[in-house]
This record gives structure tokens, sequence and C-alpha cells, in this order.
């Protein structure tokens, strides 16, 4: 008990001193410009944010890509993929079957989810497809997608959902979408020496037809759309997997 | 008021808010979204880094001349990092909410002086 | 052409394929083939800097500003990626000696060698935080693998923290970006000794030793890191640790670069300092009480992790490289005593009540385990003594006698519970029947000859340190702290 009240007051009073230094050195930034210079004035494609995540700084993308995929295989653990021992889960679970989740909603939100999901859906995949011109990019419209698939599930229940990705399906389309971006990456090593080098031609041809005066586009449109499909399928699959848990049923019935 | 201060503000505040949710609630729900609160003041604090009074966004607008443009413009990287930190704060997120969905099975309460009690 | 990025790429490719086709059958031998590959990877970069993209250096007037990210590479770093890949090889290697391996697991591992080497190799800060996050998150995907309670418990308790620490981290590099215009470790520093100091400064440093600490296992999160790898499997536990004492030492070295010629390194060194003291000695004390053997290993990887950071904190030349020897002889031994539970796991349990005895079962075991023991302790003619030794005169160089006594009377504590595990394991008598039932039990040979090849390793740099430290010394001079050095000349 007396243990307990110290701790309280430790907590209490770090977090007082911590939370004044966080609060006033936010307060007193002075933004220096430095290398957001070189960003500003060397124009690669218009969207200058798609540049900087494509071109200059890359290799977080893929970084951040590859997060995703990680959350999404912990995730999948959690629910009991390939553990070494399932005793806690059988447990937990124990005889309950996974069942469908029906939120029960009126037949408004079911008869307007549909058409809701198909015009996000096809913005979507505008919102990727134009990510190096207009404001958007994979990650945006892979959000939309998958936000389209959810509003689906979140109306009908997961088995009756009128979009019927399937698990397998959508765990290939990750899986492709990130070895997509890693394998670009590579093409770009082979041909320049630099990983994630953004051709600009390959024998005269640009890799990415595109009008002129947009600049020199190369393969970002190419990572724009797996990072989109990893992006659409991680997403996905991660509300799949907390709506349904539908991992742990397969494998209490096994072990 | 000048709106990058004014946007700074907020970013600690929320940073500090977050922080308290985090230390002194007993939900572990509660202390997740005080941890995406800790996070999106991270990046509000970040993108505010980038704005500039009066700019333009970072899409290149061909009826204004381009080196006007480049000066005019809100700084990029920024933004470029938040872009990143949201998928990761993202994907944090998702691991824990499917822990959290697994102990509240276990032992039918959120608090967390049940869930992570010390053994 | 010069591979560098291979290094990282390869694992995470591999590890995307793996969670891919996690139930297949050749899950067993392609992990095995992986398990070998990994050990050429590091071979294969030239020492220099490495521009991801092509995007070099870049004069805005003439500032010169490092435009994209970059990979350097030098014999230091060649070094801890060799390591850290052997000790993920060996793991691979042993894991296909369990029955219920997946890709699953063998994905995990990849992905965080991947990270672990991609934060070693980086010279840019958010790049660091990036693969920061993954290592968390796949530290945390590890613990949960061995799927008892306690394992997903301390797994929510470490991604709980791990979230905002992370975002602390990331407030940090955001200061210090707004402060010095950069993200390149070098240039940064270069900025920071130019400009004077504001409140954002220190606020970014407050940030980064938030991170650190958390990521290195240093107080106040040095608990979390003993149970996580109290609950994981042992030979995963062996992973684990390499883990995040490669962490530490990687963002030791970042504070080291672009703190280390401020005036405000001073108080800096004070507050590290006390940290890595107090992880020592809360961790060998917490040691002493322990029953079980992979709770008394967890506490002594703390304990050790804060002679790491004392080395690297002291700021000389000699320090820093005393504390990164450490810290890689820490991880050779420390693998091969966590393969040691994991047998003994095997056996019976790793509780060191209900085993004893097993001298009788297994004396190479128990010869083994006794080297890798004494290696810990820091005996001749084992590694542990020569960077034990070192870190003691580095202590003594910087004028700092007080912490060598406390490095010897800590020594004696590791010795006393180290010695107390092996005579509860295998010396104390126990029944014929249980005797039988030990010896019931079939060890792998991959086991035996694993153990064999990390004390091998241990005792070769145990006789012939030089070869490492020749390596390093070079790097490790640019890095060290010159005012230090100075201040202890003229006192």
């Amino acid at each position: 008990m007396k243990l307990s009240v110290s701790r309280e007051v430790a907590v209490s009073l770090s977090f007082l001193l911590f939370g004044a230094g966080v609060f006033y050195s936010i307060y007193s930034i002075e933004v220096v410009e430095g290398v957001n210079a070189i960003y500003t004035h060397i124009k690669i494609v218009p969207n200058f944010v798609s540049a900087v995540l494509f071109d200059w700084r890359g290799f977080d993308t893929l970084g951040e890509c590859l997060i995703l995929i990680n959350s999404v295989l912990v995730t999948g653990i959690v629910f009991g993929k390939g553990l070494f021992n399932w005793d806690f889960l059988k447990e937990v679970y124990g005889e309950e079957k996974c069942k469908d989740s029906d939120l029960g909603f009126t037949p408004i939100v079911k008869v307007l989810a549909v058409p809701m999901g198909v015009l996000l859906m096809a913005l979507g995949i505008l919102v990727i497809l134009g990510g190096h011109i207009t404001p958007g990019g994979g990650f945006q419209g892979g959000a939309l997608i998958s936000a389209a698939y959810v509003l689906a599930m979140v109306a009908f229940g997961v088995r009756r959902c009128p979009i019927r990705f399937t698990y397998k399906f959508l765990e290939s389309l990750e899986s492709f979408g990130a070895l997509l971006f890693l394998i670009l990456g590579l093409l770009g090593m082979v041909l320049s020496g630099y990983y994630l080098y953004n051709i600009r031609e390959i024998w005269g041809i640009p890799p990415f037809p595109s009008p002129p005066g947009v600049g020199d586009v190369g393969i970002i449109p190419y990572l724009n759309i797996g990072v989109g499909l990893k992006v659409l399928a991680g997403l996905s699959t991660i509300t799949v997997l907390l709506l349904s848990q539908r991992i742990i049923s397969k494998n209490i019935g096994k072990g | 008021m000048d709106l990058q201060l004014a946007s700074f503000i907020t970013a600690g505040a929320l940073v500090v808010l977050g922080l308290y949710g985090f230390f002194f609630v007993d939900n572990v729900i509660k202390k997740i979204i005080a941890l995406s609160i800790i996070g999106n003041g991270v990046n509000l604090t970040l993108v505010a880094m980038g704005y500039k009074e009066g700019g333009y966004a970072p899409i290149y607008i061909p009826s204004v001349e381009f080196q006007v443009f480049a000066r005019e413009m809100a700084y990029p990287l920024p933004q470029a990092l938040v872009l990143t930190n949201i998928v990761i704060g993202a994907s944090m997120l998702a691991v824990m909410l499917a822990l959290s969905i697994v102990f509240y099975r276990k032992y039918k309460t959120l608090k967390t002086s049940v869930i992570l009690k010390e053994d | 052409m010069n591979l560098l990025p291979l290094i990282v790429v390869v694992p995470l490719i591999t590890a995307v394929v793996f969670s891919y086709i996690y139930r297949s059958k050749y899950v067993k031998p392609l992990t095995l083939f992986i398990g070998f590959i990994l050990l050429v990877l590091p071979l294969l970069g030239t020492y220099g800097p490495y521009f991801f993209g092509g995007h070099g250096i870049v004069y805005i007037g003439t500032i010169p500003l490092v435009s994209g990210i970059v990979y350097t590479l030098n014999p230091l770093k060649e070094t801890m990626i060799f390591t850290l890949m052997l000790i993920g090889s060996i793991v691979l290697v042993l894991s296909t000696r369990e029955r219920e391996l997946s890709g699953v697991f063998t994905s995990l591992v990849l992905m965080g060698l991947a990270s672990v080497s991609a934060v070693i190799l980086t010279e840019d800060l958010f790049n660091l935080y990036v693969f920061y996050e993954i290592a968390a998150i796949t530290q945390a995907g590890l613990v949960i693998l061995s799927g008892t309670e306690e394992a997903y418990r301390s797994a929510f308790r470490y991604l709980l923290v791990g979230t905002m620490a992370g975002s602390i981290l990331l407030l940090g590099v955001g200061l210090l970006l707004s402060a010095t215009g950069s993200l390149n470790i070098g240039d940064m520093g270069r900025c920071l000794t130019v400009n004077p100091l504001t409140p954002t400064v220190y606020g970014g440093l407050l940030m980064l030793i938030v991170g650190l600490a958390y990521g290195g296992g240093l107080p106040p999160f040095h608990t979390l890191k003993a149970d996580l790898y109290a609950r994981a499997k042992p030979f995963v536990a062996a992973i684990l640790q390499a883990y995040s004492k490669f962490i530490l030492i990687a963002l030791m070295l970042v504070v080291l670069k672009l703190f280390g010629n401020l005036p405000i390194f001073h108080t800096t060194r004070g507050v590290l300092i006390a940290l890595s003291v107090f992880a020592m000695v809360f961790g060998t004390v917490m040691a002493l009480l322990q029953e079980d053997y992979r709770k008394l290993l967890a506490y002594h990887t703390v304990s050790q992790g804060g002679y790491v950071a004392l080395g690297l904190a002291l700021g000389t030349p000699l320090a820093i490289l005393a504390g990164i020897f450490h810290g890689i002889n820490h991880t050779l031994y420390k693998s091969a005593l966590f393969i040691g539970a994991h047998i003994l796991d095997k056996i019976k349990s790793t509780d060191m009540r209900k085993v004893g005895g097993l001298l009788l079962v297994t004396p190479t075991l128990a010869f083994l385990i006794l080297c890798a023991k004494l290696a810990s302790i820091g005996i001749p003619p084992f590694n542990g003594f020569q960077s034990k030794l070192l870190l003691a005169e580095a202590v003594m160089n910087a004028n700092m006698p007080e912490l060598a006594v406390l490095m010897l009377i800590l020594s004696i504590g590791t010795f006393l519970y180290m010695m107390k595990a092996f005579y509860l394991i295998f010396l104390r008598p126990c029944s014929e029947e249980q005797l039988r039932e030990f010896k019931d039990v079939k060890i792998s040979k991959y086991y035996i000859l694993s153990l064999g090849l990390l004390l091998v390793l241990c005792l070769f740099l145990g006789i012939y340190p030089d070869i490492v430290i020749d390596r390093l010394y070079p790097v490790v001079e640019d890095i060290g702290v010159k005012w230090v050095l100075e201040s202890i000349k003229n006192s």
C-alpha cells in the first residue's frame, strides 16, 4: 500500500516535470528551413509530398509498408496464427463458436452501404492512380477502398458482406503489394546502382506513360499502386481479424 | 493570433493531455485512446512546422511562376513524415486492440489494474 | 556496385514471403537455408556512405546538405551486424527443431534482424524511428508466440509503453528537425555545434533519451524488458536480447554524434551514467532473488545492459570501445546461456527448485554452461573478462574510481547468483527416478553444437581480443568526445 502511494507520487511528479518540458519545448519551436529548401526548389512530380515520400525518402515509405505487414502478422499471432502453445487461447475462447457479428442495422443503412461502398472504391482507385499529380496517393486511396469494405462489413456482418474478399485473397494482395515495392527498388539498384532509384526511362521509354509537363514521373505510380494494394489489404485484414477472430476457431478445432 | 503558434500550443496541450490519460486512467481502451491523442499531438506539431502564412499547398499550380511558388509553398517534408507516422500509429493500435479483445474475453473487464496486474 | 542495402532488403523480402507461405511444408528447409544465407549478408557492403535513390549531397549556398537517406558502413557497424546475423542464424537453425515451427516465427525473426540492422546502419533519424517501431512490434510478436497468458500480458504492457515512447521519440526527432532543418545525423550535429542552443534542442535531447531508455531497456523501462525476456521461449529470448542490445548501442552512438561536442553533454553524461548504474545495481539485486532460471537470466541481461550503457555514456574513446566490445561479448555468451535455459526447459522446467543433479545426465551440457557462466562473470580466459577489464580501465581513466569499485562488487554478486544457479541445476543431489526421467529426454545435437560454436567464439575473443578491438578503435576515436579527454588531462 505504502509502495503504491509513493509510486503514484513519483509518477505524478515525473508527469508534471516531463509534461512541462514537452509543452515548453514545443512552444518555443522556431523552424529552420534547411533541407526543405531542396525539396521545395527541385520539382520531380507536381505533388511535392509524393515526391518526398517516394523519391527523396522512398526507403522510409518502404519501412512503413513493412510495419503494416508486421502489424497484420502480429494481430494474427494474437488470435492464434502459428503459436507455439494454444493453451491460453483455448482457455479464453473455449467451446465458443465463431459467430457472425450482424449488428442489426436498419434497411436504410444496408441499402445505402452498397452504393456508398462502390463510390468509395472508385474514388480510391482514382486517388491511387493520380497520386503523383493531385492530392492523394497510395495510402489515402488504399484507406478509402478498405473503408468501403469495412462499411459493408459493419452494415451486413462478416458472412453476408456483399463485397466478397476472401481472407486468402487479401493476404496474397498484401504480400504482392509489398513485394512489388521491394522488387521495384531492386530494379532501380540493378539499373543504376542505387536502391529505390527513380528510373526515368528504360531504353528511352518512360516506365509510366504520362502527358508532357508532368515531370519525371518514373516509377512513382507503380510504387503508389503497390502501397495502395498493401494498405487496402492490410487494413481490411486487420478489420476482419478484429471483427471475426477467424484464425482462433480454426486452430482450436485442430489442436 | 498567429496560426502556427496556436497550432503548437494545441499540439503541446494534446501531448500533455495524452500523457495524463496514459498515466492515470484505469481503463485499457481509454489508455489506447490517450496514446492516439499523443500521436495526434506529435503529428500536429510536425504539420505546423511546415506551415507558411498565406502559402500554397505543396501541389504545383501551373499558373504560378515556379520560383514564386517554391518560395511560398508549405514545406512538404513534415507532411510526408506525418503520413508515415499515421500508418505506424494505426499498426500499433491494431495490435493493442487485438490484445485488449483477448483480455476482455478472459477477465470480462477493461480495468488496467486487473488486466495488467503485476505478478 | 555497392550491395549495402541488401543487408536490410534480403531479410525483408524473405520475411514477406515466409509470412505468406507460413503453413507450407517447406518452411523448415527454407528456414535452414535462410539461416545460412544470413551469414553472407554482412560481407556484401563496401565501406563508406550509401545514398538511397541516388540523392546525394546538395549545396544550399555554401552549406552542404544530404538530401535523401544515407546508410554508412564502417568496421564497427560491420562487426555489430555480423554478430547480430550470427545470433539470428543460430536461432533460426535451432527453431527447426521445434515441432510447432511455422513461417510466422521465421518471418518475425527476419523482420527483426532487418530492422535492427537498419537502425545500426542508418544515418537518418526518421528512418531510425521507423525501423525502431518495426523492432518494437516484432519483439512483442515474438513474445506472444510462446502463447502463455503471462507472455500476452508482458507483450501488451510492452506495446502500451512502447507506443508512448515511440511517439515521444518522434516528437524529439521533430523538434530536432525544426531546430536544425535536417534529418541527417551528421548534418544535424554540425548545425547544433554552430547555432546557439534553444529550449527545443533540450526537449529533443530529453525525448531521444526516453526513446533510448525504452529501446535499450534502461530505467525506467527496465522491468518491461526483463519481463519480456523471462516470458518468451528461452531461445527466442536469445534473439530478443541481441535486438535490444544493438538498438541500445546504435541509439547511444546517435546521442554521442549529435550532442557529444556540445556543452550540455556534461549534464547528459551524468544522467546517462546514473541510469546505467541504476540498471546495473537493480539487475544484479533482482537476479539474486530469483528462483526461476529464466528470470535470473533476464535480470542479468538488464544489469549487463547497464554496463554497455555506462561505457558509451562516459564518452571517452576507450570507454566507448569497451562498451561496444562488452555489448558484442555479452550478446554472444548470453545467447549461449539462453540456449542452455532452453535445453533445461526441454528436459524438465526452468524452475530451479524442480531440477537437480543434471551433471550426471548431461556432462557436456554442464561443462558448456559452466564456461558460458564463467564468461558472463568475467573470468579469464573468456571474452567477458577482456571487456570488463577494458571497461574498468576506461572508468579509471575517466577519473571515476568509485564506479570501478561498484563494478567489482556487482561482479561478485553476479558470481554468487550464477554459481547458485549452477549448483541448483547441475550439482544438487536428486532421487534416482528423477534422474531416470531426465535421462529419457533426448537433447538434439544442434543445441550442443550451437552452444559449442558460441563458446568457441567467446574463448577466441577472450584470447585474441585485439581482432575486434583493432577494427573498432579507429571508428570509435572519431566518435569519442574530445573535451572529456581534455578536461581529464587538465585535472
